[in-house]
């Protein structure tokens, strides 16, 4: 499984579902399904969606869990507390 | 943002784009309709045929024309159908350049998954032919099982990726 920032990017960028399906020339439904994990992105979508975005495919999907917010302050590692 | 908008649609693809279908997208609609599109094919198979059997004629006593019933039977398979398609977002029906890849994935697997459903209700149906043909069941209601599995197979993998897929999502979340 593949895990994706593409939520975060794209609400940061203020691009609605459709407006980022448009610009990376795929269904709204793509996007969707893209951010919920439930497919992969092939390497030509990637990065299509990396350069629309402005960002590294590695920033965007990861074979491994990106860290929460939590984690990365470093208030959710078992370790701290 | 750089990039410039322009998804290249087909007629079809924004035919099944439209707002109105939203609401036969969700996973229960999808599988309500699957079952109702088998259910009319099957009723439109079975049930004029059937009467016109009993009663010697195409014509009802109680003055309803059968030829009436079988066209209502249509209308309602027609209508299914095309729900049923509008629910799976028009996958079986829009042309796979205006398809993407995740589209062209799910269209895919459903079609490997019809095309063995099929394969197994057609060894059925000559099971079910060889071994009740002779008494049981009639010529006439074989050729309309048969018929209504021909319609079912055709449109297998409609009612394969309407029981798959996961909900089409259409907020701008």
């Amino acid at each position: 499984m593949v895990h994706s920032r593409l939520t975060l990017y794209r609400t940061d960028r203020g691009l609605s579902r459709r407006e980022l399906a448009d610009l990376v020339e795929v269904n709204p439904q793509t996007i969707g399904f893209l951010e919920r994990g439930t497919y992969s992105p092939s390497v030509e979508l990637a990065l299509k969606l990396s350069k629309v975005l402005g960002v590294t495919v590695e920033a965007l999907f990861s074979l491994e869990p990106f860290p929460t917010l939590a984690d990365q302050l470093g208030g959710n590692a078992p370790d701290s507390r | 943002v750089d990039g410039k908008a322009g998804v290249r649609k087909g007629y079809l693809a924004k035919v099944f784009d439209q707002p109105q279908f939203v609401r036969y997208q969700t996973v229960k609609a999808r599988r309500l309709l699957s079952v109702a599109q088998i259910m009319s094919v099957f009723s439109l198979g079975w049930i004029p045929l059937s009467v016109a059997e009993r009663t010697g004629e195409w014509q009802l006593g109680s003055g309803i024309g059968l030829s009436g019933i079988t066209l209502a039977l249509l209308a309602l398979t027609v209508y299914t159908t095309g729900l049923l398609n509008a629910s799976i977002g028009g996958l079986t029906e829009i042309p796979a350049r205006d398809l993407d890849e995740i589209q062209l994935r799910q269209r895919d697997r459903g079609y490997r998954w019809a095309y063995v459903a099929s394969g197994i209700a057609t060894l059925g149906f000559m099971i079910a032919t060889f071994s009740f043909a002779r008494g049981a069941i009639s010529a006439w209601q074989l050729s309309m099982v048969g018929w209504a599995t021909y319609c079912v197979a055709i449109g297998a993998p409609a009612h394969v990726l309407a029981w798959t897929i996961p909900p089409l999502e259409h907020d701008e979340g």
